[in-house]
């Protein structure tokens, strides 16, 4: 591999790193005393470090070098955490982060900054207490030794309870001691001789062991200390090195042992330096210390591999190619007398879906790992306009196709600067209204069918109906408010150039409007909508489909054409007969579980020739949440359409959204069914839901 | 292979706290005389820490003035499990030979 390669292997790593320094940090900000945050933190600069000296990258090797001492110095309990090392840390991993994006970024005044970094430091912490009440992410290993008092058997306590009560948090294993045991004819039988050393790997706190103990540890001897305190060493734990942590070989006699080339353990029971027993039993936390690191080491290796994600795409293109034949193999099928051959066509149509579920999966990310980046975008730009403002995130573990996520951040940062800047109110404001001084951004994802829906919830001052009515007037959008829906009103401000805010920030209010956000909404086959009470909250919502690619859909026909439904919008098929006809009033109407649904007759919207059956088939869908009707000749049934883009010749025509190809080889029209509703209603200049 | 002169000592209760300093004296009562020892737990059923300190300092006893001594006898199953709570061995001990094996190895 050429030097290259390496510093992009570093660059893809550093970045990922960096992702999670950020989460850490404002994590850590919440919770200043959490030593394992503490620890990632420095991993992160300490990998990076290391990282980046060996690709040759000695510019980023040299400040993170600096940035890691300092936080050495926090990690060693010297100084506190506070505002200023979170944003000095912060900055540095900007800096960073620039340096990996900009090979010719310099930083202005280098020891300027660190000079400051320094100074924002608290000094000193005043005390030193390990907060651990919480479980810990990863598995402590923790050596516990317990020697009970002699007469512990008298308390009518059994010591063996608690050696396995320790055993049972997590993977351990238990050595006793049996050194102490006198001869028969000086034992007090009902002494306690034997004492334990138990190392157990586990995610709970070290204050879980103490109380095991907590009615024996005045009388006992209770030691309990982590194992693998340099969790990041994934080396085999050395004999020697564990003999003199146990206590039971001296330096001096490790050294001597050592230059003899033999086995150690063997060299010095034979020197009798060490007792077989004492040996045995290190050999055993040994191979029990060993197992552990091996197993986190397969666990590191085997819980993700990292693909680039254009390896992804080209899979996807491939499934949907796999699909598309196999389309044509049912078409096949359905000609053939060949019992084989149909068998084995309908084994590879569940393979084929199988394979199409598993590859468009790989593709999906939980959304979270684009909410914590929000997090940042808050806490500075409140910090900017002297605002306190807290960001709750809800259902961080919704998936969405990775294309839809990555298109999804301009949208939302978009969003969420708006409700810091113009919704969220200043604190003495929201003080004097009867509000808490402290407002509250919520984003939320949640799964609604094939759909997402993301909530961006601000308790602000909400929109105000009149400012609306009167910008969209001034700027010719609506002539006149009467009778216009609320809904509607307040959707004007996704119309071009719409802004309200007095004055125009740095933040948000440039006259790139919320158009822009709805544009790239709708780019993604989805759409956004806003709710709001003046003085409550602002609620915008974004309706996001969970995958752009291949999709479950419905085939029909329109004078001999196919066409395709997206399947997540189909609730029923029923049949349209000459009778059911309202033909007196002309209205295209049906009556469908005793509702009257209105419904769209395709072959005259798309001027589609040919003569119509006698019965026809009305397909009603949901449109945004309500019932429209779709009028076709046929349905032929369900279809898994692989969405092929029509080009940019056709990009003006909304109501498709791409072409799918059949399995005969023709090719199928796939609608966007709440564009189709939408453009419907525009032409027809009436509202069609009911 | 036991000695000529060796003492069989079956025990007949379970090698507990409760019973624990009776069956010291028994053992104690026969080891001076015996060149060996077997001690047969065939019919013990149970076993606790000083039920195993006392077996230890047992053999430790007669390895340091230089008699054998053996432990005999199927275990029962009540008896298995409790040693293998006691000893934290990974395999567990069935007999007699085995717990033997077990001691010696550890002593």
């Amino acid at each position: 591999m050429d030097e290259e390669n390496f510093i992009k292997i570093f660059k893809d790593e550093a970045l990922d790193l960096l992702g999670n320094l950020e989460d850490s940090l404002l994590e850590l900000e919440s919770n200043p005393e959490d030593n394992e945050l503490i620890s990632a933190v420095f991993r992160v600069m300490h990998t990076i470090k290391g990282a980046s000296g060996m690709v040759g990258l000695e510019v980023i090797s040299s400040f993170t070098h600096e940035v890691e001492s300092i936080l050495e110095s926090v990690r060693a309990g010297k100084n506190r955490v506070n505002k200023g090392f979170i944003d000095y840390t912060l900055k540095s991993r900007d800096i960073i982060l620039n340096m990996i994006n900009d090979p010719d970024y310099t930083l202005d005044d280098k020891e300027k900054f660190f000079r400051n970094f320094k100074n924002s430091l608290e000094n000193k912490r005043e005390v030193v207490q390990e907060t651990e009440e919480s479980k810990s992410v990863h598995p402590i290993t923790y050596r516990v030794l317990f020697k009970p008092e002699n007469s512990i058997f008298l308390t009518g306590t059994n010591p063996l309870m608690m050696v396995h009560e320790v055993l049972e948090l997590g993977e351990g294993i238990a050595i006793p001691n049996y050194n102490s045991i006198p001869d028969i004819y000086n034992i007090n039988s009902e002494g306690c001789y034997i004492s334990w050393e138990i190392y157990v790997t586990t995610k709970e706190s070290i204050n879980k062991i103490y109380d095991i103990f907590i009615f024996v540890e005045n009388s006992s001897e209770v030691v309990i200390e982590k194992w693998n305190q340099d969790s990041d060493s994934d080396q085999p734990e050395k004999l020697g090195e564990l003999l003199l942590r146990r206590g039971v070989l001296k330096d001096e006699d490790l050294s001597r042992a050592l230059n003899e080339q033999h086995k150690l353990g063997e060299i010095l029971v034979e020197e009798s330096l060490l007792s077989r027993h004492d040996l045995n039993n290190a050999l055993k936390a040994q191979d029990f210390i060993n197992k552990t690191k091996i197993k986190k080491v397969e666990t590191k290796v085997t819980d993700s591999i990292r693909i680039k994600s254009d390896k992804l795409d080209s899979l996807i293109d491939l499934v949907g190619e796999i699909v598309t034949i196999y389309a044509q193999m049912l078409q096949m099928s359905h000609e053939s007398t060949n019992n084989k051959l149909v068998s084995i066509i309908e084994r590879f149509g569940l393979l084929t879906e199988e394979l199409r579920d598993n590859a468009m999966s790989m593709r999906m990310l939980p959304i979270g790992s684009t909410f914590s980046r929000y997090m940042r975008l808050v806490r500075d730009l409140s910090g900017d306009l002297g605002k306190k403002i807290n960001l709750i995130t809800e259902g961080a573990e919704t998936e969405l196709d990775k294309n839809v996520i990555e298109q999804l951040n301009d949208p939302l940062v978009h969003i969420i600067r708006n409700s810091i800047d113009h919704g969220i109110e200043n604190p003495e404001f929201r003080v004097k209204n009867g509000k808490n001084e402290t407002g509250t951004i919520k984003l939320s994802a949640i799964h609604s069918g094939a759909s997402v829906n993301i909530v961006i919830e601000d308790d602000g001052g909400g929109l105000n109906r009149d400012k609306i009515i009167q910008k969209a007037i001034s700027k010719g959008l609506i002539q006149k408010p009467d009778d216009m829906p609320d809904k509607d009103i307040l959707n004007l401000i996704f119309e071009p150039g719409f802004s309200t805010a007095q004055t125009i920030t740095k933040v948000s209010g440039r006259g790139v409007g919320l158009d822009v956000v709805k544009k790239q909404i709708e780019q993604l086959k989805g759409s956004v909508f806003v709710e709001s009470e003046e003085g409550v909250f602002t609620r915008f919502t974004l309706v996001l489909p969970i995958t752009l690619a291949i999709i479950e859909g419905l085939l029909v026909t329109i004078g001999g054409e196919f066409f395709v439904l997206p399947l997540s919008t189909v609730e029923a098929c029923v049949e349209l007969k000459d009778e059911d006809k309202d033909l007196k009033s002309g209205r295209k109407v049906i009556n469908f579980r005793n509702r009257l649904v209105p419904y769209i007759d395709l072959r005259n919207f798309f001027e589609i020739k040919g003569k119509r059956k006698a019965i026809e088939q009305v397909v009603i869908v949901n449109s945004h949440n309500k019932q429209v009707g779709l009028l076709v000749d046929s349905v032929i049934g369900g279809n898994q359409t692989v969405i092929k883009s029509l080009g940019s010749m056709y990009k003006h025509i909304k109501e498709i959204s791409g072409a799918a190809i059949l399995g005969n080889g023709s090719v199928a029209l796939v609608f966007d069914v709440d564009k189709l509703v939408r453009v419907v209603e525009e032409r027809e200049e009436v509202s069609i839901g009911l | 292979m036991i000695a000529e002169k060796s003492e069989e000592l079956v025990l007949n209760s379970d090698l507990t706290i409760h019973n624990i300093e009776d069956h010291r004296k028994k053992i104690l009562s026969i080891i001076d005389s015996a060149e060996a020892v077997s001690v047969n737990l065939s019919r013990v059923r149970s076993i606790d820490i000083s039920g195993l300190q006392l077996m230890l300092s047992l053999f430790l006893t007669l390895k340091k003035i230089g008699k054998s001594v053996q432990c005999t006898g199927e275990f029962s199953e009540e008896l298995i499990e409790a040693l293998n709570m006691v000893t934290f061995t990974m395999k567990s001990i069935d007999n007699g030979r085995e717990l033997t094996e077990f001691i010696k190895e550890t002593i």
